[in-house]
């Protein structure tokens, strides 16, 4: 999978640009503020029709502009895909191959982008908010239509807490029981889910972070459930019933928290580095290569699981990291399968040999 | 906002026109501008339409869908078998099963589906009429075919539940392999359904 052309006008900074990028590593290259970061961010956006940087759509559009319009020529499967993204009245809308694309999962299937972005690292240190985006992203990425299950699951949790608010005086015994039963079976699915996506992870990070360190960094990553039975101890429908159980054990307590306690959206995704927490203990330059390694992983497992590699962007990746890691990670990407992309303002002089560099400068990227 | 000069009466019918979907300023402007042009027996015919709909048009008293007068054109067809009934959340989903002209059981519309969020308790629909017509006898299977999304997963379960230890079959539709499509590249979820929904050969 590559991205053959790029056609971006009035998205940021860039009021119009076409950008042929080459087949391997692409190297974008400029001084802060000149529109690094928009181009890959033009990148995402049109595979994930959302940003990496921001939920309010109308910031993507130039100022002064009305709608930003992205078009893509993408190789894919064989074939090539026209894909077109506008951004009007913080309103977008898709079309691949000139047929409308109603979400994501759409845009997913002509366009893969892995994509590690500088806020990334950060999530090792945050709530496990962060984490549970960070795999319920790969798992969508390695079945498009996960998002059905994902935003049912969040209606039905959302559903729950409307009813908990209401009161145990106020509310429908036959509905509360339907809700958790529903619930239950979507978080027995999303718990199945996730744990199998993050499978696909660790089975491929360690053998990809060791080069990246100079060696071996002992990394444990796994996934953290207050009610969950053990992996591989119960079919989805024991750990449905079990969840509905303990939902309804807790629905009065429940019910004064305001809040549904128990359930997938509660879980985590915990980090150890070197036999400790990576919340509190790691640098951020181990961070910031811990996710690296975790995109590269997610590449590779999608490059294993759809058939062809995703394409990798990695913005501004070599920030924060000595002049070793660099040169890993730059070795790294020159022997990435697939197309990829990186930024910074300086990047080591071996990243550019046998890479397709472009200068940016106020919005415009020149091929150097 | 009104178009300016235009009189009120106009605009009146332009706001009316605007409240329906897919309908903006442009074009129920256009086909209020149109109706004019066509004369008054255009606009008088329209007119008799729309107050006979909101005069005649009650829901039926068996299955809650559309109908003129006592009982809708699908409860009266002598043709239809009323011991199967399969309830929808409303007549987009009826009109829509019915196109496929494959069914010939009768229906019945809970008008909505249950939604905490949305104020919509499983009094507000027809849950109690379903279970009374059940009661009533002659009903051998309910086919609950509300949406497959949250609301729509949480009133199949309420309904299973309102009709439990009565003597009927409570089905669901099944959701699995779309024709036409492999099962390498299938999504594990609607893989996983599928398995679970099997069938005889």
């Amino acid at each position: 999978m590559r991205i053959l052309s790029i056609e971006i006008s009035a998205f940021r900074n860039i009021a119009r640009q076409v950008v042929e990028p080459g087949p391997g590593l692409n190297v974008v290259l400029g001084s802060n503020g000149q529109g690094k970061t928009n181009l890959v961010e033009a990148i995402a956006f049109a595979s994930w029709l959302r940003s990496f940087r921001t939920s309010r759509t109308s910031d993507l559009v130039a100022s002064g502009g009305e709608a930003a319009h992205l078009a893509l020529a993408v190789e894919s499967g064989g074939a090539r895909r026209h894909l077109e993204v506008s951004i009007a009245a913080g309103v977008r809308r898709a079309s691949l191959d000139g047929s409308p694309v109603r979400s994501a999962r759409d845009a997913l299937s002509a366009l893969v982008v892995a994509c590690l972005s500088p806020d990334d690292p950060a999530v090792l240190e945050g709530g496990p908010d962060g984490r549970r985006a960070l795999l319920d992203r790969f798992a969508v990425l390695l079945d498009p239509p996960r998002t059905a299950l994902l935003s049912r699951h969040s209606r039905l949790l959302r559903e729950r807490n409307a009813l908990l608010r209401s009161g145990p005086e106020a509310w429908d015994e036959a509905q509360m029981d339907a809700t958790e039963e529903a619930l239950a079976a979507a978080g027995a699915e999303l718990l199945a889910v996730r744990r199998a996506a993050l499978a696909e992870v660790v089975a491929r990070l360690p053998a990809i972070l060791a080069p990246l360190a100079g060696g071996p960094m002992p990394v444990s990553i796994r996934y953290a459930s207050r009610w969950a039975p053990r992996e591989g101890t119960a079919a989805p429908a024991g750990t449905a019933a079990q969840l509905r159980a303990a939902m309804r054990e807790v629905r009065v307590r429940d019910s004064a928290l305001g809040y549904t306690s128990r359930g997938a959206h509660a879980d985590d995704v915990e980090f150890e580095l070197l036999g400790l927490a990576a919340k509190g203990h790691a640098s951020r330059g181990q961070r910031k290569l811990v996710m690296l390694a975790w995109k590269a992983a997610e590449a590779a497992a999608l490059a294993e699981t759809r058939g062809e590699a995703p394409v990798l962007v990695l913005d501004d990746a070599l920030a924060d990291l000595d002049a070793d890691r660099q040169e890993a990670v730059v070795a790294f990407l020159h022997a990435h399968e697939g197309q990829s992309f990186v930024t910074g303002a300086i990047v080591p002089g071996q990243a550019i040999v046998g890479a397709t560099v472009f200068r940016a400068s106020a919005g415009a990227f020149e091929r150097v | 906002m009104p178009s300016p000069g235009l009189p009120a009466s106009v605009n009146g019918l332009i706001a009316e026109l605007k409240k329906l979907p897919g309908v903006g300023e442009k074009t129920a402007t256009r086909y209020v501008l149109h109706l004019l042009g066509r004369g008054r027996d255009a606009a008088d015919a329209l007119g008799g339409a729309l107050s006979a709909v909101s005069t005649k048009v009650r829901p039926c008293p068996r299955c809650h869908f559309l109908a003129d007068g006592d009982l809708c054109e699908l409860c009266r067809d002598p043709g239809r078998d009323i011991s199967v009934v399969c309830v929808v959340e409303g007549a987009p989903d009826l009109l829509a099963i019915e196109k496929m002209g494959e069914y010939r059981g009768s229906y019945h519309v809970l008008g909505g589906a249950i939604s905490a969020i949305r104020g919509v308790t499983p009094d507000r629909l027809r849950i109690r009429e379903l279970v009374a017509r059940v009661d009533a006898g002659g009903v051998a299977e309910v086919i609950v075919a509300t949406g497959a999304d949250a609301e729509g997963e949480t009133t199949a379960l309420y309904v299973r539940k309102a009709l439990e230890g009565r003597p009927v079959r409570v089905t669901r539709p099944a959701t699995g392999i779309p024709m036409g499509s492999s099962i390498e590249f299938l999504d594990s979820v609607t893989l996983l359904r599928a398995i679970r929904g099997r069938k005889e050969l």
